[in-house]
């Protein structure tokens, strides 16, 4: 897509039928399954089947040229477009095959399970959406296969609909839904300002912007939701598990790849300068590549310290996903980092997506047979299961040794290229921190080794625990699955040279960077002696990490709950954000409310004459009584005049004090009074009572309604309509 | 005078002479009611309908009506804007007829009901095509009067209480709405809307007063759009029939707020004033966008399917009032846009959930767990409705979501797209669990033979959901042809 390759191009209508033919056939399922589940069967594997072909020969195609087409839907100027190259055609090619393995391990695999249809409609549009991913040349057209990939592999993982499936299923989908967002926001910034979204080199325009690094920042916040990144993985080790193994497989071994490829398009494509010699513009795409190796550091680290306590098998693939991810994410990070001289970390990364795909979809694959015929999943009570399960036992051991990077197999081959990737990285600029990275990266690799070690043999050797049976052994499909899987492991590990050259080799090349890097890569030894002593230390390393940790019983320890990112950081965050907004929310509304409420109260109080007309009229009534207060001190004056006359005035002064308190007494209960009838009046008025009480009731109350506005409309038709005659 | 179009009186006059037959017309005459009610509205619509060619050809519509004097009176002008809200409201008026008859059928009062029913609609015409804010106001207090009735119509102790607050947040807003009127009468001696506004000219040595005027007009139709301290009459309001809350709560009345914002803004105000006064548009925005995230906040707390819905509404419609308030081409566009999405999406969930009401009698969300079963299809279109408010793809509501982070964009405020952002987030988080509830949890729900709700219900819900659809997968040949004719006239 870079350079000199976008010159010719094939325009061929394969990528969208790549995409399309799953999603479409994702509505025959039903249908099918009206002839009998047999039917079912063979379409899905049909479906997976051709999707495999045109995958395979989309890839001989974009071994030519980039291949494009364009569908238009919708929204007029932005049609679904679709343009592969090289790397998005092996991302394709891969997730395609494993699809189709899974595929045919869910034949007998989902015999255990319920809901098959759901299951089928839902794998199928998982598919599609993720293909689609793949294939797409602009952001909003990826954007749209990646949400219909993250929607419909939400059913996926809460397929078992048990409590602890619908609680993932409920932080996958949110989760989801947040890096969809923030990738839409990006694509939506990036549009408005650059007038694009196509896959292509925007450095030079994006660096005029003051909101480029928040735009690449919500990108790869997007992205790394899918991929796992680390802090950002809280779902992945939830989601995964719980999910029905040959889905738990796709998860982990293809879904979480369109969050790495979706960086790798970022840091290795949007975010690099047009003309790929120009070496000043470098600068911005070094430093996203430097924090990008950090977060790969951080991620692969952080989760092989995590899978080491895993007592589920599952849960500690999960881990270990997350992990490998961190490999990859460093090796796209270095790639940005070494920039025009990237062709190393280019390879790496892509080599190692291949490789991870095999052997993690494997394993996952390997433990759900497992899981399917014994019962259990929790590695303390499994055990000596490798005289039940042999060729699971020994694609098993392969893999393991894969994932750990022994010689032989795949992972050493992508891990050396990473190796001297970060080494590259490091020797570039000299930066001593860079070496520490590459001290951890080896450090990882000793952890991993060490998990998966501990993995293998508490399921396949040792003693077999009481109670624990395998019913029958795995059929002939499960085994194929298996077989072709360890044969790719083995295939990959024994001919690096081969895979280089045919399928890394090109993939790189079409991203036209520094021609001697690109010679470099394609002539790396990996039987170099150097690679396989680091290899030794890493093993003999990870020998005493297991010995120590198994004697100590360190692995069964349980890491205290609290000391993890969600309950330290996302918890607390979330809910104290609930609580702020919630709380001040109703705040605002209680006291709004009461403001309101009380007003037609205050309505009434002034209404009546409120405070001043009850002073006011209570002074006029108390001074008519002024007179007869100066009348009874004059005639207090005769008081002088003899006692008779003073018993007579007491007695008259006494029923005039009695006479004006009751007075004031009875205007302040009748103002009391007035004022809880008006109120009263007030509420009744609106009191939508309909039950008959009395005509009077009928009359006075708004129930009445519409006899009023009846005449009010009268009134205003005959006005309104006279303007026609007038 | 003349006869030319005679139509904005028809709209205005059909739904009251309908609503007098109602009146008229015995409590069992069912039929007869609901004959007469879908003829008034099914009038209205064809009158609305048959004035849009005209509109869209920018020819403005004029009804000059009784003047009471200088400058008051009664004036009908129908221009794009007021198209939108008038085409909307009684296309949806239709539907919720429709719907009315299904679940009014075990209700108690049914003349009553429809009597209000069919005259709202009149009140929400006269909203749409009033020509000055006199009009305006008149017809926004019509609409807010001949509502609570149908708020109340329960009975109940609770529903009195929520019809009180209804009615003096209303009154209230509507008291600010009257006195602004007579400050622009004293300062310009006009209140007829203009395309460009009619204050431009009068800001000198004013600029207090204008300042005064706007608050007044913000805070009187703020309180029927919901921005946030003036939002609690809403949720409170739900406790009205349930195509009650789907149509007036979720469509007429609110939006009558955001379209008297609308209309203040860029028939009173003009926009190049209140790009002067851009520090009280901040200061509006900064509500807003409280209300926005406050709203979707309160939403995930309740747990009362029709409340949860209401502060839904709340947030949405701060997104309408966000696209007015920036001003730009496309944040005006977004705002527009959403009042036509916004409407059809959550009329549809309001339906389902007054599905869901009469069929099972459920109103809590956890009693929903697997209903899935039993409502397979109203559980589709509340999907559907939900998922496009959430601005998925293929469904109405992505157009609005994508033209208000352009919008500020373009405006140079990102920070409204943050919040935006956010708050899709915050509408996975009460929608989506809704319906995973129903499809993929447990519950005691069974298949129930015939159809799962009554069809005079269930069709107009999935009707919407089919505009739903065409109205996201071509929103270039419906929608946006639509509200870019009315950002002619004010750009």
């Amino acid at each position: 897509m870079n350079g000199a390759a976008t010159e010719n191009v094939i325009t061929s209508g394969l990528p969208l039928a790549i995409a399309m033919v799953p999603i479409l056939s994702a509505a025959l399922v039903p249908l099918a399954r009206w002839f009998g589940d047999r039917y079912r069967n063979i379409l899905v594997l049909a479906v997976t089947g051709l999707v495999l072909v045109l995958s395979l020969s989309l890839l001989r195609l974009v071994w030519q040229a980039d291949v494009i087409s364009q569908f238009s839907v919708g929204f007029g100027d932005l049609p679904l477009y679709f343009r592969v190259d090289r790397l998005g055609a092996v991302f394709n090619l891969i997730s395609a095959l494993i699809w189709f393995l899974a595929t045919v391990f869910s034949l007998s695999y989902m015999t255990h399970e319920s809901r098959h249809n759901r299951y089928y409609v839902f794998y199928l549009l998982t598919l599609g959406g993720c293909l689609g991913v793949f294939l797409t040349a602009d952001l909003f057209s990826l954007f749209f296969f990646f949400e219909i990939m993250s929607f419909a592999s939400y059913l996926l993982v809460i397929h078992t609909q048990s409590e602890e499936a619908m609680k993932a299923g409920r932080l996958y989908l949110y989760l989801g839904v947040f890096g969809g967002l923030c990738i839409l926001t990006a694509a939506i910034m990036i549009y408005w300002f650059t007038g694009t979204v196509e896959l292509t080199p925007l450095l030079e325009q994006l660096l005029l912007l003051p909101a480029k690094t928040l735009i690449a920042a919500l990108l790869i916040i997007g992205f790394g939701i899918k991929a796992g990144m680390v802090p950002l993985h809280i779902w992945l080790p939830k989601a995964h598990p719980v999910a029905p193994a040959p889905a738990s497989a796709l998860l982990s071994g293809i879904m979480i790849k369109t969050g790495a490829y979706g960086i790798a398009r970022v840091a290795t494509v949007i975010y690099t300068p047009e003309a790929s010699e120009t070496a000043g513009l470098w600068a911005y795409t070094q430093q996203m590549g430097y924090v990008l190796i950090w977060f790969g550091i951080l991620t692969m680290s952080a989760a092989a310290f995590l899978a080491l306590f895993q007592g589920n098998a599952k849960r500690l693939l999960a881990y270990s996903s997350v992990s490998q991810m961190g490999y990859i994410l460093m090796g796209i990070g270095a790639a940005a980092y070494l920039g025009f001289e990237g062709p190393m970390a280019l390879g790496g990364f892509t080599l190692h997506v291949v490789n991870h795909a095999f052997f993690k979809a494997g394993m996952f694959m390997m433990v759900g047979a497992v899981y399917f015929r014994t019962g259990e999943i929790e590695l303390s009570r499994l055990g000596g299961l490798w005289r039940d399960f042999p060729v699971t036992s020994v694609v098993f051991l392969l893999a393991a040794m894969g994932i750990a990077g022994i010689p032989g197999l795949n992972g050493y081959t992508s891990k050396v290229l990473l190796h001297h990737a970060i080494v590259e990285a490091y020797e570039l600029h000299g930066s001593y921190a860079l070496y520490i990275a590459e001290r951890i990266f080896m450090l990882t690799g000793a952890m991993t080794t060490c998990y998966i070690a501990r993995l293998f043999s508490s399921i396949f050797l040792g003693e077999k625990p009481a109670g624990l049976k395998a019913k029958g052994k795995e059929p002939w499909n499960e085994r194929v699955v298996f077989v072709v899987i360890g044969a790719a492991i083995l295939f990959i590990g024994t001919s690096p040279f081969l895979v280089l050259k045919e399928l890394i080799g090109p993939v790189v090349q079409s991203f036209s960077l520094d021609d001697y890097r690109f010679n470099y890569l394609l002539n790396v030894n990996f039987w170099d002696s150097h690679d396989l002593q680091g290899m030794a230390g890493v093993v003999a390393l990870a020998a005493v990490f297991f010995v120590v940790g198994t004697r100590k019983e360190l692995f069964t320890r349980k890491l205290p709950g609290w000391l993890s990112i969600e309950s330290l950081v996302y918890q607390p965050l979330v809910s104290s954000l609930m609580f702020i907004y919630t709380r001040g929310g109703r705040a605002v509304e209680t006291s709004v409310d009461s403001a309101y409420l009380n007003s037609p109260r205050l309505l009434t109080y002034y209404c009546v004459g409120g405070n001043i007309l009850e002073n006011a009229a209570e002074s006029v009534i108390v001074g008519s009584l002024k007179p007869l207060s100066a009348f009874s001190y004059r005639v207090s004056s005769l008081e002088n005049h003899g006692p008779a006359f003073r018993t007579l005035l007491a007695i008259i002064s006494s029923t005039l004090q009695a006479v004006y308190r009751f007075w004031i007494n009875f205007i302040g209960l009748f103002f009391v009074y007035s004022k809880k009838i008006f109120i009263t009046a007030f509420y009744f008025l609106f009191d939508m009572d309909y039950s008959f009480r009395g005509r009077f009731f009928k009359i006075v109350n708004t129930s009445n309604f519409e006899y009023y506005l009846l005449v009010f409309f009268i009134l205003l038709i005959f006005i309104l309509l006279l303007q026609f005659f007038i | 005078m003349s006869l030319v179009y005679p139509q904005p009186i028809i709209a205005v006059i059909v739904p009251i002479i309908g609503a007098i037959i109602i009146r008229f017309l015995d409590e069992d005459q069912a039929r007869e009611r609901h004959i007469v009610a879908l003829s008034a509205i099914g009038i209205v619509f064809l009158a609305v309908a048959s004035m849009l060619p005209a509109v869209l050809a920018e020819r403005v519509i004029e009804l000059r009506m009784v003047e009471l004097f200088d400058g008051l009176g009664i004036y009908f002008k129908i221009d794009a804007l007021g198209m939108i809200f008038g085409l909307v409201s009684s296309t949806l008026w239709v539907f919720a007829t429709i719907y009315s008859i299904g679940y009014m059928a075990h209700e108690h009062e049914q003349r009553n009901y429809f009597v209000f029913f069919v005259l709202s609609c009149s009140a929400a015409m006269g909203v749409a095509f009033a020509g000055n804010l006199f009009t305006l106001y008149i017809f926004y207090e019509y609409l807010a009067i001949c509502t609570y009735p149908l708020v109340v119509h329960a009975g109940t102790k609770e529903s009195v209480k929520a019809g009180i607050k209804y009615i003096s947040y209303s009154l209230g807003g509507g008291a600010l709405v009257f006195l602004s009127i007579f400050m622009i009468h004293d300062l310009v001696g006009t209140l007829e809307f203009m395309p460009g506004g009619i204050l431009g000219g009068a800001v000198e040595g004013s600029r207090t007063l204008v300042m005064i005027i706007f608050i007044l007009l913000i805070a009187g139709f703020g309180t029927k759009a919901a921005i946030m301290p003036l939002h609690s009459w809403l949720p409170g309001a739900m406790v009205a029939p349930t195509p009650v809350s789907a149509l007036l709560h979720a469509v007429a009345i609110v939006k009558a707020g955001v379209f008297g914002i609308a209309r203040v803004f860029f028939s009173i105000f003009g926009r190049e004033l209140l790009v002067d006064m851009n520090m009280i548009i901040n200061v509006l925005a900064v509500f807003v966008c409280f209300t926005i995230i406050v709203g979707s906040f309160m939403a995930i707390k309740q747990t009362v399917l029709k409340l949860r819905l209401a502060y839904s509404t709340i947030g949405q419609l701060g997104y309408i009032t966000l696209g007015v308030l920036l001003l730009t081409p496309t944040g005006v566009m977004g705002g527009l846009i959403h009042i036509i999405n916004h409407a059809i999406l959550k009329i549809t969930l309001f339906f389902c959930a007054g599905m869901i009401i009469t069929v099972t009698g459920k109103k809590n969300l956890n009693q929903l767990n697997g209903l899935g079963k039993q409502m397979p299809m109203t559980m589709l279109a509340f999907s559907i409705g939900a998922l496009g408010l959430m601005g998925v793809m293929p469904i109405a509501g992505y157009t609005s979501k994508y033209f208000l982070l352009t919008g500020s964009l373009e405006a140079g405020m990102p920070v409204f797209g943050y919040v935006l952002l956010g708050s899709t987030l915050l509408n996975a988080v009460y929608y989506l669990p809704i319906i995973v509830n129903a499809f993929f949890k447990e519950g005691t729900f069974k298949k129930q033979p015939g159809p799962e709700a009554p069809l005079t219900m269930l069709v107009p819900t999935l009707t919407l959901v089919g505009f739903a659809i065409i109205f996201g997968l071509f929103a270039n040949y419906t929608t946006i042809p639509f509200v870019e004719a009315v950002l002619k006239t004010i750009f």
